[in-house]
């Protein structure tokens, strides 16, 4: 029981985080956006990635939720939290100027703490994959 | 088990491919020549006096014979540190959660002591305390705006939001009096943002844009004195705007539209020299590409020569979020510390 549970847990704590991430920017649409346009890297593409973002998150969850389509899920989520973590290091080494934070409870957090909290959920979502069982027809 | 490691070494792949794109898309305008060169005189660096870790970034907000005094991006803290910066010390200001809320990411602080006066561009007021007292009041201006400038103990200017065509335009702003100027004998764009300072010595405004190298400067009646530009080339704006009604309501809203590259990001005024730090590389330079240093350059305040340019460190991992010159030092904040770098001066 006890293993079974910790076998969803990667599932579970990726679900929360993506709910979570995709209400909070479409619920601050606006913030979102202007951080986006503050942004050196995305500021070309800010209207783009503002509903693309939360989109992609909520399909993530969707296919977080169910069996059948949770390794695809486990993939998309590596590949989300994969790109933050660069984006964010890219941030912090290669821009000429260091935009604003996010926002919800992550505004709180600073982008070296944000760094290292996209880097626990990569290797988190990387769990997801390579535990994931399928379940076998009897 | 294959097929999942090849996937996540694919997703890797793409990944890394996507934003190593992404980053040198933003990059390259910044690193390609651009038709000038600056003068470098000084062959040593800048000698580090003091750094002082700090909890937040910290922003100049203003100094006294005593004392030196920074705002951060929280608006209820104001820190402030004596001269040979032996303690740093904080001051909490009672800000309404309300009022706090919409001065998120649009405000700054200015300081002369016991005063402080926060800008709240988005609320339409100067929030002014006193730092003895603690007393408070709430100043309306004539609209939303995007800088503000004290030029007396009673009087600032402002960059205000016209409503109008013009977008933007400056105004007199007496807090006691009430009086309030507007012109609009200045005819620049002013749609896009900058840096306004305030010349005690000549009595006179500084408009540094941020995404052109155009440099207005004008008395406190609002006459023109000259309209100048930095060393770049940049005469254009790097910034394109859409400008379009919001719905219910006849104010014109600017949104900035596709890429946009800052060229003089801050600036400050001292002793007949106005200093700015640009963005820009010159074609005699290849340091700020590894961002180990910034350059700041180096103007006669009427405008008239470029003088030279010197570097101001930039450690790894850290932005320069404000910097001020006094006493032949220059005071730096950072990312996560200030720095007192002794300022031998300028070659001539």
């Amino acid at each position: 029981m006890f293993k079974k549970l910790l076998l969803e847990l990667p599932a579970v704590l990726l679900t929360i985080l993506f709910t979570y991430a995709s209400i909070s920017k479409l619920l601050q649409y606006k913030t979102f956006r202007f951080q986006l346009d503050q942004s050196p890297f995305t500021t070309g593409y800010s209207g783009i990635i503002a509903w693309s973002i939360p989109a992609i998150e909520l399909i993530n969850t969707a296919l977080l939720m169910f069996p059948a389509t949770r390794l695809k899920g486990f993939y998309l989520s590596y590949g989300l939290m994969f790109l933050f973590t660069v984006y964010i290091y890219a941030i912090l080494h290669y821009s000429y100027f260091i935009p604003c934070s996010c926002g919800g409870i992550l505004s709180k957090m600073n982008w070296e703490q944000h760094l290292v909290f996209n880097i626990i959920f990569t290797l988190i979502a990387l769990t997801g994959i390579f535990t994931f069982r399928f379940k076998t027809k009897v | 088990m294959t097929t999942r490691i090849s996937i996540v070494i694919l997703t890797t792949i793409v990944v890394l491919a996507f934003m190593f794109v992404i980053v040198r898309t933003s990059r390259q305008a910044y690193e390609k020549k651009h038709g000038f060169n600056r003068l470098f005189h000084q062959e040593d660096k800048l000698r580090l006096i003091k750094k002082i870790p700090t909890q937040h970034p910290l922003y100049f907000a203003g100094s006294d014979s005593s004392n030196i005094y920074f705002h951060t991006d929280d608006p209820h803290i104001v820190v402030y540190t004596d001269t040979a910066f032996s303690t740093i010390r904080t001051i909490s200001l009672a800000i309404d959660s309300t009022v706090n809320r919409n001065l998120t990411n649009a405000f700054s602080t200015s300081i002369r002591y016991p005063d402080a006066f926060i800008f709240a561009y988005n609320i339409a007021a100067i929030l002014a305390y006193n730092l003895q007292t603690g007393e408070h009041i709430v100043i309306p201006t004539p609209s939303n705006y995007s800088n503000a400038v004290q030029i007396s103990d009673s009087t600032f200017i402002l960059k205000y939001f016209t409503g109008n065509s013009t977008d933007q335009s400056f105004c007199k702003l007496n807090i006691y009096t009430k009086q309030l100027i507007r012109t609009d004998l200045l005819t620049e764009d002013l749609s896009s943002s900058g840096t306004l300072l305030y010349n005690e010595q000549n009595a006179s405004c500084y408009y540094v844009h941020h995404y052109n190298n155009h440099i207005a400067i004008f008395d406190t009646a609002f006459r023109s004195i000259r309209s100048s530009h930095s060393i770049d080339t940049f005469t254009q704006s790097q910034i394109r705007y859409l400008s379009k009604n919001k719905t219910g309501s006849s104010d014109i809203l600017y949104k900035p539209s596709g890429s946009r590259m800052l060229i003089n990001y801050l600036s400050d005024l001292h002793e007949g020299r106005l200093y700015i730090n640009s963005l820009i590389k010159a074609d005699n330079e290849t340091l700020l590409t590894d961002q180990s240093e910034t350059v700041i350059d180096v103007y006669s305040t009427n405008m008239d020569k470029y003088l030279e340019s010197f570097y101001i460190p930039v450690p790894s991992k850290q932005h320069l979020k404000s910097f001020c010159i006094f006493n032949r030092k220059i005071l730096a904040t950072y990312t996560n510390h200030l720095a007192l770098y002794e300022f031998p001066g300028l070659s001539k």
